[in-house]
């Protein structure tokens, strides 16, 4: 498993690769990669833009029914989402972007779950299965 | 990437150019930042009467972008440069 920092936008790039990389290891379909990576790029760009900066954990996870896939976290301690559902809606956005990031991610992975609270930061962990 | 918009537009004003056409082939994902980023030059070279044509999207790019819901407003897609040219020069019919 692989810590990754998210403060500038160098790190969002970092992250890119780093979970390309994983990806290609695990055996991902070259599309189930583009849309991982993608997902994670929309993912580590809210994390430095909407929550200050934080953290993305990269692993290889195995599931009950022996699939292996790739397990991307991604934490900040920023001030946290208020209406989850809100920002979860399609086009709906807090002011700098298309209003895609969330929605589109959600989308793009086989699990998504999204954790937050006004003042105590979000965490997105979402799972990407091997076919 | 504000530079690449300020050097199209002095490009634009310069040349009177009518077309614009961005090669994506070694661009291994599009994400809705990037996505914005097309288009905002798009919409850019539209003020300077010049269209803009995005060519060689790679598949997975093609399919990851339809399921995020992104649809690059204000720009054009074709196969290839090739395809792109015959786009802007008002071939890109058959029967044309």
């Amino acid at each position: 498993m692989d810590e990754l920092p998210i403060r500038t936008g160098d790190d969002v790039v970092r992250v890119r690769q780093q979970v390309r990389n994983t990806a290609a290891e695990t055996g991902l379909s070259l599309v189930d990669q583009t849309k991982l990576v993608t997902a994670a790029s929309e993912l580590a760009r809210n994390t430095l833009v909407h929550g200050g900066g934080g953290t993305a954990r990269v692993e290889v996870v195995k599931s009950a029914n022996g699939r292996t896939g790739v397990k991307l976290q991604f934490t900040d301690e920023g001030p946290g989402i208020a209406d989850l559902g809100l920002a979860l809606t399609d086009g709906w956005t807090s002011g700098t972007g298309l209003g895609l990031g969330l929605s589109g991610s959600r989308r793009l992975v086989d699990e998504f779950e999204l954790n937050s609270q006004p003042g105590a930061g979000t965490s997105v962990v979402v799972v990407k299965w091997s076919r | 990437m504000i530079r690449l918009q300020e050097d199209l537009a002095d490009e634009l004003t310069a040349t009177g150019a009518h077309g614009v056409i961005i090669d994506i082939t070694a661009v291994e994902i599009v994400d809705s930042f990037i996505g914005r980023m097309l288009s905002t030059i798009g919409s850019i070279s539209r003020l300077f009467d010049a269209e803009t044509v995005i060519v060689g999207m790679r598949p997975a790019v093609a399919i990851t972008l339809t399921e995020l819901g992104l649809s690059l407003r204000g720009v054009r897609t074709a196969l290839n440069a090739e395809k792109g040219l015959q786009i802007l020069n008002g071939k890109s019919r058959p029967d044309g």
